[in-house]
């Protein structure tokens, strides 16, 4: 298993006291397998991913990310996790404004020591990045923005692709065209893909979709 | 490694990307760290000039013989001793003046000395010398090169031999040779005694128990006499270094709140928390050195600009000769670059906390830039009174030089932590009142809004308060003691004419001859003393309505000139009499002074030693070896030339041995002037470095202010009318500033006045006001803030309708 995660609980503290927002949830994603992670606003499926990502620490329960046990990494350990074993595509891009598109590109394959050239060209290249390399983040729209934070998630061939609504920023031609990328993507590497997306389009062409409410999985 | 390397150069790209940042960062940084490293640069020089002048052959760190009674020394003196078997060197200092050139004179014995790095024998190939030609009335004279070269064309000097390590402007002769030089025949200021001495000699008391040994006193040492004056320029130094960090502080905290985002993605990707702020401090400490070595070549720069000024304010003020030349020294450097880094650490450290306590799934999104909550404010409010109030517990509790700094620094923080709440507050009422006068829409959003602006532009406000209260508080000062000096000087200087004869000879017919022509002749007459432990100098005082009518006295007991006319009580200065704690009818502790009361005390300032002054004719019979040499004389000021001539070309008196009282004046005024240069100048680098600090901050904010102007204009005020609005929230801003640094300067300058000036040299000088100061001050601090509001105002006016309109579309 890619990514084993059970029996997981995750509450917030508000100004009421604690806030459960994962009571106990089981999932699983295969290698090469891509699963959806649908849900209402607030039921806790970024939540999920932040925690299986190692962004943030469980309650109670385990989660193992090609066989790391993530609850019990310190932020170091989880660190490498991300560097190494992950990548991570967000609704909001989280691009770095001063690197070039190039230089984003490759960022993360070069932070975990896998850069590799010829498929960092390739990527541009499928991306439909080649003639946007020199430029800056703020030079591009919203969808090209998005195709380069996919691009840096893959670049380093990582075994596991998490995205948080990588298409909710994007109108429906432009989620169209990138979700389809990503996935093309990610099947070519072989990577698992865990998408959380409140699109029942995007969800319907992964491999499996399951849905979170009242902190469970339904 | 690999992962610090990424997230370094991840981190660096964004001063590729912002160059007007990053040059503003190492500008702030590179000018605080210049100040500071300037005003080390010429410490170290004096306090190597004061150590090379301890170290020199004149003894002065060795135990010494002198007359017990305080009397003059003599050849006689020091071979009667040497006969007895004592090992004794003569050693005779004094000064000579050559045409505008005031050389300090050592003659010592070359036979018998064996202190000092001298070295009697080689010089160049084309000017060799042994000790033979240092022997002797007409020997060479050793000085360093430097003053060699300074004394260039200078006339009726000995043969100069260079040898380094020397102190700047000194000649040492044979002891012979400055009796000369001196006009005091066999001479003598001290004898000092050798180590070791020889077992077989006699005891002191039988060889000559009119002497009595005196052991070398360190508190005497020109260092210790001249650290307030450095204690002031260090002062200065930390004040600009002060202000210089608050643009650093700004600017670092600006950058860390851009890159917000840049952090969290980091992190995100796999950059570890402790992995990030490695890489963060690494970059700092990068920036810090980059920026410290701009700093201390710039500070060596205004050192050597500074430093000529700073060696005469030394020599006029204490005597002290400092080369006017800088020469590179490791410690200054490494302390401009150590306070570097000190301050990005100090700038940086909020930053640097936040960033580590930052949750990773935190808002990237950069919060409003330093908006300051009601809780900073009044926490700023209740520092501020805390730190006054401190100030004022050390005031009443503790006294000294440092003790007096660390109130005005106390006051200066202090003040400048309340400027953010009296601001908040004025604008509060301001806005009240245009709300009461129902004042339309655009006036009460100019007014809050204008109150919303003080968070992110208070740290360049207090910057300008700081620069501003430092500039008001010297300027007056400076403003008080010159209109003091000026006064003074007239009361001191009421002769109309000086003259200075060769020798004690020429002296007496001198004076038999200016009586028959003048309406009065007043001999001028001193001999150096230790007064109660410190060097200092007793006067002879002529008996004549001269003094009786202007002498500048602060206390005087009745008939205070009949008494000390009568040889029964001495007037003393205020540094005598502050220092010593002497009050009129105490008794008087002088060498060479018979039991005498203070029946007077008088202003004397520019001079920090202790002066006594007696009665002539008690003069005359307690040191008969003093000659009358010196006149002042009384004459109606249009026959001042005519008897300058006269006194030529009677006696062959040079023009540089006589003055008239406008010449004596300019040249005393001159030496004040001076004394304030170096203060003016660092007054007004400090208010540029302020300057700055405005012009960075109102820079920065402008790229924050299009989201907050941007639902203004949606709304129907023009880009020009919003433009005009933010020169006029900056000027008014800058106005609360200087209203607010008024009373910070001028609590500023009563410190100055009445704790530091009577601290560091013993006078108190009444405080003046000088409105005209202030109004021009405020004007151009006025002129400063609009100037660097004009830039952004003019980008805000020009810009295309279609970036503000990104605003709505949170494409920004």
């Amino acid at each position: 298993m890619l990514i084993d995660a059970q029996n997981v609980h995750k509450s917030f503290a508000t100004q009421d006291g604690a806030l459960p927002v994962l009571r106990g949830v089981d999932l699983q994603l295969a290698k090469g397998e891509t699963l959806a992670l649908t849900g209402e606003s607030g039921s806790g499926k970024s939540t999920l991913l932040y925690l299986i990502a190692g962004l943030d620490c469980v309650d109670d329960g385990t989660i193992s990310v090609t066989g790391r046990a993530v609850h019990g990494l310190d932020d170091s350990g989880r660190a490498e996790l991300r560097r190494d074993a992950v990548g991570i595509v967000f609704q909001q891009f989280n691009l770095i404004p001063s690197l070039t598109v190039m230089d984003n590109l490759i960022f993360h394959a070069r932070l975990a020591g896998q850069e590799d050239q010829a498929w960092s060209e390739e990527l541009a290249e499928r991306l439909g990045l080649a003639e946007f390399l020199r430029r800056y983040p703020e030079q591009l729209s919203g969808g090209q923005q998005q195709r380069v934070a996919i691009g840096r998630a893959l670049a380093g061939k990582p075994d596991v692709v998490l995205a948080d609504e990588p298409t909710g920023n994007l109108d429906e031609e432009t989620g169209e065209q990138v979700a389809q990328l990503l996935l093309d993507l990610v099947r070519d590497t072989g990577a698992g893909l865990l998408v959380v997306t409140h699109s029942q389009r995007l969800a319907e062409r992964l491999d499996r979709q399951v849905h979170l409410a009242n902190g469970k999985l339904a | 490694m690999r992962e610090l390397r990424s997230a370094l150069s991840a981190l660096l790209s964004h001063w590729r990307r912002r160059p007007g940042q990053f040059v503003t960062l190492v500008l702030g940084l590179s000018l605080a760290t210049a100040l500071w490293t300037a005003v080390q640069a010429i410490n170290s020089e004096a306090r190597s000039s004061y150590d090379r002048a301890a170290e020199q052959i004149g003894g002065a760190d060795r135990p010494t013989l002198e007359k017990a009674d305080g009397g003059p020394l003599s050849m006689r003196d020091f071979v009667r001793l040497r006969r007895a078997g004592w090992l004794v060197t003569p050693v005779l200092e004094g000064r000579l003046q050559r045409g505008r050139v005031i050389l300090r004179i050592v003659g010592i014995d070359a036979l018998t000395s064996s202190v000092g790095p001298l070295e009697f024998g080689g010089g160049s190939a084309e000017t060799p010398y042994d000790i033979g030609d240092f022997l002797g009335e007409n020997g060479v004279a050793l000085a360093a090169p430097q003053t060699i070269a300074e004394l260039d064309g200078v006339p009726d000097l000995p043969r100069l031999v260079a040898q380094a390590d020397l102190p700047p402007r000194t000649l040492t002769v044979d002891i012979v040779a400055a009796q000369r030089l001196l006009q005091r025949p066999s001479a003598v200021s001290r004898l000092v005694l050798l180590d070791p001495q020889t077992e077989a000699a006699a005891p002191l008391e039988e060889v000559a128990p009119d002497l009595k040994r005196v052991d070398p006193q360190t508190g005497q040492d020109l260092a210790r006499l001249t650290d307030s004056f450095h204690l002031n320029l260090t002062a200065f130094g930390l004040l600009t270094f002060a202000v210089g960090l608050f643009i650093v502080h700004g600017t670092i905290g600006l950058a860390f709140e851009q890159r917000r985002v840049m952090f969290r993605t980091l992190r995100v990707l796999g950059v570890s928390l402790a992995q990030l702020m490695t890489a963060l401090a690494l970059e700092l400490a990068a920036l810090a050195i980059l920026a410290g070595t701009f700093g201390v070549l710039l500070g060596s720069v205004i050192a050597t600009l500074l430093l000529p000024g700073v060696a005469d304010t030394l020599r006029d003020l204490y005597g002290a000769q400092v080369s006017g030349a800088l020469g590179w020294r490791a410690d200054w450097w490494a302390s401009g670059i150590a306070i570097a880094l000190l301050g990005t650490a100090i700038a940086a450290a909020g930053s640097l906390w936040r960033i580590r306590s930052m949750p990773i799934l935190a808002s990237a999104q950069p919060r409003a830039w330093a908006m300051a909550s009601s809780r900073t404010l009044l926490l700023q409010l209740v520092c501020g009174i805390g730190f006054l109030a401190l100030a004022g517990v050390v005031l009443i509790l503790f006294s000294g030089l440092v003790a007096a700094f660390i109130i005005i620094a106390l006051v200066l923080v202090g003040s400048a932590l309340l400027l953010p709440p009296f601001a908040n507050r004025l604008l509060d009422v301001g806005q009240s009142l245009v709300g009461r006068f129902g004042a339309g829409a655009v006036t009460q959003w100019f007014w809050a809004d204008t109150r919303q602006q003080i968070p992110g532009l208070s740290l360049a406000l207090m910057a300008l308060l700081l620069a501003l209260a430092a500039n008001i508080g010297v300027g007056t000062m400076v403003g008080s003691f010159r209109t003091t000096f000026v006064g003074w000087l007239d009361q001191r200087l009421a002769s109309e004419f000086y003259v200075n004869a060769r020798d004690a000879e020429q002296g007496e017919r001198l004076q038999a001859w200016l009586k028959e022509r003048t309406d009065a002749v007043l001999p001028i007459v001193e001999i150096e003393a230790t007064l109660d432990g410190r060097n200092g100098a007793i006067f002879g005082v002529a008996d004549h309505p001269t003094y009786r009518d202007n002498w500048p006295l602060l206390q005087q007991v009745d008939g205070v000139w009949d008494i000390v006319a009568r040889g029964e009580g001495a007037l003393v200065n205020e540094q005598f009499a502050r220092r010593s704690e002497l009050s009129l009818g105490d008794p008087i502790e002088a060498s060479g002074l018979p039991a005498t009361q203070v029946v007077g005390i008088y202003s004397d300032y520019g001079n920090p030693a202790p002066q006594v002054m007696v009665g002539l004719k008690q003069f005359s019979e307690l040191f008969p070896q003093v000659p009358q040499q010196r006149f002042a004389v009384r004459i109606s000021a249009d026959r001042v030339e005519e008897l300058k001539n006269a006194v030529s070309s009677e006696f062959g008196i040079e023009e540089r041995s006589m003055i008239d009282q406008a010449a004596i004046k300019q040249l005393s005024l001159s030496v004040f002037e001076r004394t304030f240069r170096v203060t003016d100048a660092l007054n007004v680098l400090t208010l540029a470095v302020a300057g700055f600090a405005i012009f960075t901050s109102l820079l920065t904010l402008a790229t924050m202010r299009v989201p907050q102007l941007a639902p203004v204009w949606a709304l129907g005020v023009t880009q020009r009318r919003l433009a005009v609005l933010e020169l006029a929230r900056t000027a008014l801003l800058a106005l609360l500033t200087v209203v607010l640094a008024v009373p910070v300067g001028l609590v500023l300058a009563w410190l100055l006045l009445a704790v530091l000036n009577v601290e560091a040299f013993g006078w108190r000088i009444p405080m003046q006001v000088f409105v005209s100061d202030w109004l021009r001050l405020g004007l151009l601090a006025l002129l400063a803030a609009l100037l660097a509001a004009a830039i952004p105002a003019r980008r805000m006016a020009a810009m295309a309708p279609a970036d503000l309109v990104k605003v709505f579309s949170h494409e920004r």
